[in-house]
């Protein structure tokens, strides 16, 4: 009886594995949005998603086609942007237990700005399951903003290239792609 | 008095009513009533029918406009949101490529 318990766990463990994985942002953010002078909440979840599609292909433009194809892909779309007046108003105890969820086997640092003269801390993470991709979280801590990004699917940098020119994505952005063997993609630091 | 006006004085003196006519008239005129209204409706059940499916029809169509403006709304809400959130991404991976082409150049 107890051998079904345990591979009944293991599949459901296993297919919530498959399914994503939200990142929990901590309550305190709650406390720093009351304080940010501009604050983003997104939160679509995979019906939310199809509904975002059903109404960008009535667009029936070349961007709206790429951005359903994106869509297609992804199983939610979470995201905390804070922005404040004056510097300083969040400090390592909030960013911290975000950094803590992306430090998995499965997450990779695929992009690691750290600029230690403008304080501007990016880094793009990607998760692979299984070496397929499992989605990719941009998190940036600024001076006066601190922004998470994650879009939770089988998502292919190739995806975000396919973007590029719009949405404030450069044109010629090529991501790296995800080493399973080697963790860590493009790592630059400035002291 | 000749035998015709006692006749006639016979005729037109005044009889009481016997007791409960003005109950019984009241009760006949609202008997009568009810049966000319439901003659009426009785007489034309086809656009009774008529006018039922058009009521269904009208609030079969009210609520599906309804359902279709409150989906219509949600669906706008999540495309904006869905720029929101691109537009995020692709400004702090531009912030990231714009900081590894300062370093490495």
């Amino acid at each position: 009886m107890k051998r079904i318990y345990a591979v009944a766990l293991v599949v459901l463990t296993a297919t919530l594995a498959a399914q994503g994985q939200k990142i929990e942002i901590p309550s305190s953010w709650d406390k720093l949005a009351a304080k940010a002078d501009e604050v983003d909440n997104v939160t679509l979840d995979k019906s939310m998603l199809g509904l975002a599609a059903k109404f960008m292909k009535d667009d029936n433009d070349q961007d709206s086609v790429q951005i359903n194809r994106l869509l297609g892909k992804l199983n939610g779309i979470y995201v905390r942007h804070l922005e404040f007046k004056n510097p300083g108003e969040f400090t390592e105890a909030d960013v911290e237990p975000v950094r803590a969820q992306l430090q998995g086997p499965e997450w990779s640092h695929v992009v690691d700005v750290n600029n230690k003269n403008s304080k501007e801390k990016v880094v793009i993470y990607m998760r692979t399951v299984n070496g397929k991709s499992g989605g990719l979280v941009i998190f940036a801590e600024e001076p006066t903003e601190l922004t998470f990004v994650q879009l939770d699917g089988s998502i292919d940098p190739q995806d975000i290239d396919a973007l590029s020119g719009n949405f404030g994505i450069p044109k010629d952005v090529h991501t790296p792609k995800a080493n399973p063997e080697k963790p860590n993609g493009a790592t630059a630091e400035k002291p | 008095m000749d035998p015709f006006e006692e006749h006639l004085k016979n005729a037109l003196r005044r009889e009481e009513p016997r007791a409960g006519f003005a109950g019984r008239v009241r009760a006949r005129i609202t008997v009568q009533e009810k049966r000319t209204r439901r003659a009426s409706w009785s007489s034309l059940p086809r656009l009774r029918w008529a006018l039922g499916i058009l009521l269904c029809v009208g609030i079969v169509a009210g609520v599906s406009y309804r359902h279709d403006q409150v989906e219509r709304a949600r669906g706008e809400a999540a495309k904006q949101q869905v720029y929101v959130a691109l537009r995020l991404a692709g400004a702090k991976m531009q912030l990231a490529e714009l900081k590894v082409r300062h370093l490495s150049e």
